[in-house]
């Protein structure tokens, strides 16, 4: 070959930055898999309101992950062994494999925006379903409980959502209380402090912020793991692919 | 001139035809509750001062005077006023009938508690009273709910126990709007605007994957008609070059130039004389 040092060289920065590509697929699919599990368990906040595609995006970028950690590999060989055939093959499906991730990026940013981008469809949702029967309120439910209990919050904006809607809850349980019992504060041992003091929403025996910036925050920290890490990870292997197609076209 | 102003005041009061008025009004908590104004309850600040200073001959001490609430909605206003002078003013508009229907009083009265209950200056804990406590209650005076984004007045009384004639009255408070139930269905929940975030990711993603596809098109294309064989130039007396191809693959020569042959001798078969004359034995050779 004319230029073997330069193909030499090359190749070897095609190998370097094969085996980053590999490792950088890898923790995609490990940080695709970590949203996948959902271990804030709001899922049914966007599952019931048909917007989950956040987890469908993780759903993808965990096989995109492992798919580009396999022709990350396979790319070492073909560069290796200096051969057009495989180069070819290494090209095209790893283009296939990027307009995959593409779709996930795209998919997952999207959907968040929907979901979180202002505080109307959870307090819509959590109106609705609260307290309500059947299987989707019963999710609802016990998703607000838990982050009522853990977050040490109370309706979406703040308590006043329960006082200036109707709800479900409201017209089930709205002659007696204002707002859920969770939204008062317990014992250790899991009696409310001060029921009567809750109901007139002293703020000494209540919660009074509102859930929605911890269930924005969660959403949005799945999201910047699919998508901004997707992105950062497919600029990565933009620049690879044009060096390979340059290797492809000096063999 | 005065005395005798006081004594008719007094017989007045006695006999039930006047009440005392308090110059107090009552009013929304002021302080940081959250359920304060709701779509069908209010919490008030309690009559601690109201009623503390007056000579009343009928019920006399605050162990006997009871402090009630009035609560009415518009005609109730006018009807309380109305029927203010009467005896047993508890049962005259009892709170299962008083918003029932368009003809009803629109008002009803609930006790609040002895007057000494209420002492002044107000004690911590006490300092609010909730009306609408009991809910959907179906006694005649009790603590219950009122129309859901109703508009009220209030006004505290003190009731003689023994006949129920109203003895003093604060003055009716201003009006009091509660929430007016909105439906969430009238949340609009569709689209919520597009974050930086997004823009940028779609729009550098989309262009960088046309960008490869176009770039790897040309490649295809390039490779595929446009390139053209790369001839391996000899140069003379360059080593490199040479392709020890015999030493690749051993194989016997085959000269070319005998392919007509029909059966050509190669190692494995090799001529086999198929028959031997040996003319000499036969035949022996004549001398010439």
């Amino acid at each position: 070959m004319a230029d073997g040092k330069g193909t030499t060289c090359l190749m070897v920065i095609l190998i370097l930055g094969n085996i980053f590509g590999a490792a950088a697929g890898l923790a995609l699919c490990a940080l695709a898999i970590w949203v996948a599990v959902d271990e804030y368990k709001l899922y049914p906040i966007s599952g019931v309101s048909g917007k989950d595609d956040i987890f469908a995006g993780a759903w993808i970028a965990i096989f995109t992950g492992f798919a580009f950690f396999c022709m990350c590999v396979f790319g070492i060989l073909a560069a290796a062994m200096k051969s057009r055939a495989l180069m070819l093959t290494y090209l095209i499906l790893m283009l296939i494999i990027y307009i995959f991730e593409c779709a996930s990026c795209i998919t997952a940013v999207t959907h968040r925006d929907y979901l979180v981008g202002n505080s109307n469809l959870v307090k819509k949702q959590m109106l609705k379903y609260y307290a309500a029967d059947g299987d989707s309120g019963s999710r609802i439910t016990l998703t607000w409980n838990k982050v009522m209990k853990e977050v040490e919050c109370c309706g979406t904006d703040g308590p006043v959502d329960w006082i200036e809607y109707n709800s479900t809850f409201r017209e089930m349980y709205g002659t007696d209380y204002p707002w859920p019992t969770h939204c008062c504060k317990r014992k250790n041992n899991y009696e409310v402090v001060n029921v009567e003091a809750c109901k007139n929403g002293q703020n000494t025996t209540m919660f009074t912020k509102g859930c929605f910036n911890h269930i924005e925050s969660v959403f949005s920290r799945y999201t910047w793991a699919i998508s901004w890490y997707g992105f950062a990870v497919l600029m990565f292997m933009f620049w690879l692919l044009i060096l390979a197609m340059v290797y492809y076209l000096i063999l | 001139m005065a005395l005798l102003f006081y004594v008719v005041l007094c017989l007045s009061v006695w006999t039930g035809l006047c009440q005392i008025p308090v110059n107090n009004s009552p009013a929304i908590n002021p302080s940081s509750l959250a359920a304060k104004l709701t779509s069908n309850s209010v919490i008030l600040m309690p009559p601690s001062c109201y009623f503390d200073n007056l000579n009343i001959l009928t019920c006399n001490s605050p162990t006997t005077c009871e402090i009630w609430l009035v609560t009415a909605i518009d005609t109730g206003v006018s009807n309380f006023d109305a029927d203010k002078n009467k005896t047993y003013i508890d049962t005259l508009s009892p709170y299962p009938t008083a918003f029932s229907s368009n003809t009803s009083k629109k008002y009803f009265l609930t006790k609040l508690g002895l007057q000494k209950d209420y002492p002044c200056p107000v004690v911590a804990g006490t300092d609010y009273f909730r009306v609408g406590s009991d809910g959907s209650c179906s006694t005649p005076n009790c603590n219950g709910i009122l129309p859901v984004g109703s508009t009220a007045r209030f006004r505290y009384v003190l009731i003689n126990p023994a006949n129920k004639t109203v003895v003093a009255e604060s003055l009716w408070s201003n009006n009091i709007t509660l929430y007016p139930l909105k439906d969430p269905e009238s949340i609009d929940n569709g689209f919520a605007g597009r974050s930086a975030s997004m823009i940028v990711i779609t729009s550098i993603l989309c262009s960088f994957l046309a960008l490869l596809l176009l770039l790897l098109l040309i490649m295809l294309i390039y490779v595929l008609c446009c390139r053209e064989e790369k001839q391996e130039i000899q140069v003379p007396g360059s080593v490199r070059m040479y392709d020890t191809h015999n030493l690749k693959d051993p194989s016997p020569y085959v000269n070319r130039a005998y392919e007509d042959e029909p059966q050509r001798p190669t190692a494995t078969s090799p001529i086999r004389l198929k028959s031997y004359t040996d003319y000499d034995l036969k035949k022996p050779a004549t001398e010439l």
